[in-house]
């Protein structure tokens, strides 16, 4: 057995000076590459499944949908255009009440300030995203039964429902327009912060918008403040709750606490610029 | 000239308030980084601005910067949401199953092959995993007329897979026994 322990020991040997098995020292299997080119005449030849003469030999297809002088299958019958313009519409993501009531619950959001779109993404549940043309948040009506929280809120769309349950529990909601730039900067403005720009203004709505903004039925931020008080009565008898009087209320000044239209955030101006490091407000000066 | 100093707004010729903004919202490009910064010129052409330190306004901005951690719930006399505070702590049951960072029961659904496989996912359990297991099947096995109900638990990270979607059941459960 001498001599199969001498060759044991040689190719042991031998192990210890190749390299070691690695990707860099495969090569693949015999015959698992398929060859990638089609081969003419002697070499290979023949049609290589393309068929004899036509649209397969040469292989220039007709177009999609084309029926050789028919009428089109996809041209023949009226379409609705259901889908029109869809580049350009407003999407409004939706919160529904429940989902608020949770945040109020979860003391994520504070209700003893007034509630608007930097609050809502502020509390870390909710997102916006203005560039893919999402125009702020809706009110939905979901767990509408449940909703027991006085709010000063301020939503992009709501529906009549869910202004009655809001102002059934002596609350005030409003809907506004905000431009994609002020969106923008109303989803982070901690982010928008710290780049030391001065505060823009807020746009008006563009004029497919401005019907719903200046209704005081929609609550509109452009709406005459006294057809709102009106209509809030009107809502209240249509549903029939009592409406609480908000004058009386000892929180009245945050419950009517609201922006103006070319404003963006509470309290603050547009033009001044918020420095967070040395906390202080840079202003024009008054001339 | 007390307390009223010149910052450099990269604003070329402003003739006032009204102009500046809405040099804002034409050109989209402009102060946005410092290649698109026009040069700086004499102060003289800028407008003049003070720098207020401390002022009144400063409690607007402290609102609008979000919390740096998720904020503790506090204790309110009703949740009409249906979301409840934790309360037990698991000493009476064996077993514990923890809130989320964001305070919710760990009940989740997990569908697989385009809503065909429906399973009910509980985790965060800590302790005696297999008698939270009994509980569950109790349960879910009471909602299905006495069917039998499949179970799967992976002790080393915590969870309770419950064949079907029994979301709410057991998420309902949960909270009734105070976790």
């Amino acid at each position: 057995m001498a001599h199969l322990r001498e060759s044991t020991d040689k190719a042991l040997k031998l192990l210890r000076t190749l390299p070691r098995v690695q990707i860099g020292n495969l090569r693949p299997n015999p015959n698992s590459k398929q060859n990638d080119k089609r081969g003419r005449a002697q070499h290979g030849g023949d049609k290589h499944g393309a068929g004899n003469k036509g649209s397969g030999q040469r292989q220039n297809f007709m177009r999609l949908g084309y029926e050789t002088g028919n009428q089109p299958f996809y041209l023949r019958f009226p379409y609705e255009p259901y889908y029109k313009g869809h580049h350009m519409r407003r999407e409004y993501p939706p919160i529904s009440m429940l989902q608020l009531q949770v945040l109020i619950d979860t003391n994520r959001i504070d209700i003893s300030q007034p509630i608007d779109i930097a609050t809502l993404c502020n509390s870390g549940l909710m997102s916006l995203k203005p560039a893919e043309l999402q125009y702020g948040f809706q009110l939905t009506d979901d767990g509408l039964d449940n909703f027991k929280a006085k709010i000063n809120i301020e939503v992009q769309h709501a529906s009549e429902a869910v202004i009655a349950a809001v102002e059934r529990n002596g609350g005030v909601i409003r809907t506004a327009y905000y431009d994609p730039r002020s969106l923008h900067i109303l989803s982070n403005p901690k982010k928008w912060f710290e780049k030391g720009l001065p505060i823009p203004q807020r746009m008006l709505p563009p004029q497919d918008a401005v019907e719903y903004y200046t209704d005081a039925k929609n609550r509109g931020y452009l709406a005459n403040p006294e057809e709102i008080s009106k209509e809030r009565l009107v809502l209240a008898q249509k549903y029939g709750y009592e409406l609480p009087r908000i004058e009386d209320d000892a929180n009245y000044k945050m419950l009517t606490a609201a922006k103006d239209a070319r404003q963006l955030f509470h309290g603050l101006e547009p033009g001044w610029l918020i420095n967070l490091v040395d906390k202080t407000i840079v202003k024009l000066k008054a001339t | 000239m007390a307390g009223s100093t010149k910052v450099i707004l990269n604003i070329p010729r402003l003739t006032g308030l009204k102009q500046f903004m809405r040099s804002l919202h034409t050109d989209y490009a402009r102060l946005s980084s410092f290649r698109s910064s026009s040069e700086v010129k004499p102060l003289e052409q800028y407008p003049e601005v003070e720098v207020l330190h401390n002022p009144p306004e400063w409690k607007y901005v402290e609102r609008l910067l979000p919390p740096r951690t998720v904020p503790q719930p506090v204790e309110k006399s009703e949740y009409p949401s249906g979301w409840q505070p934790q309360t037990a702590n698991g000493e009476e049951s064996g077993y514990f199953v923890a809130r989320t960072k964001n305070h919710m029961v760990p009940v989740y659904l997990n569908t697989r092959f385009r809503g065909q496989r429906r399973l009910t996912i509980v985790r965060y359990i800590q302790g005696d995993i297999w008698a939270l297991e009994r509980d569950l099947r109790q349960v879910v096995e009471q909602a299905r007329n006495g069917k039998l109900c499949a179970t799967r638990v992976n002790e080393l990270s915590g969870q309770i897979h419950i064949h079907g979607d029994y979301v709410d059941l057991l998420r309902e459960h949960l909270k009734s026994k105070g976790f």
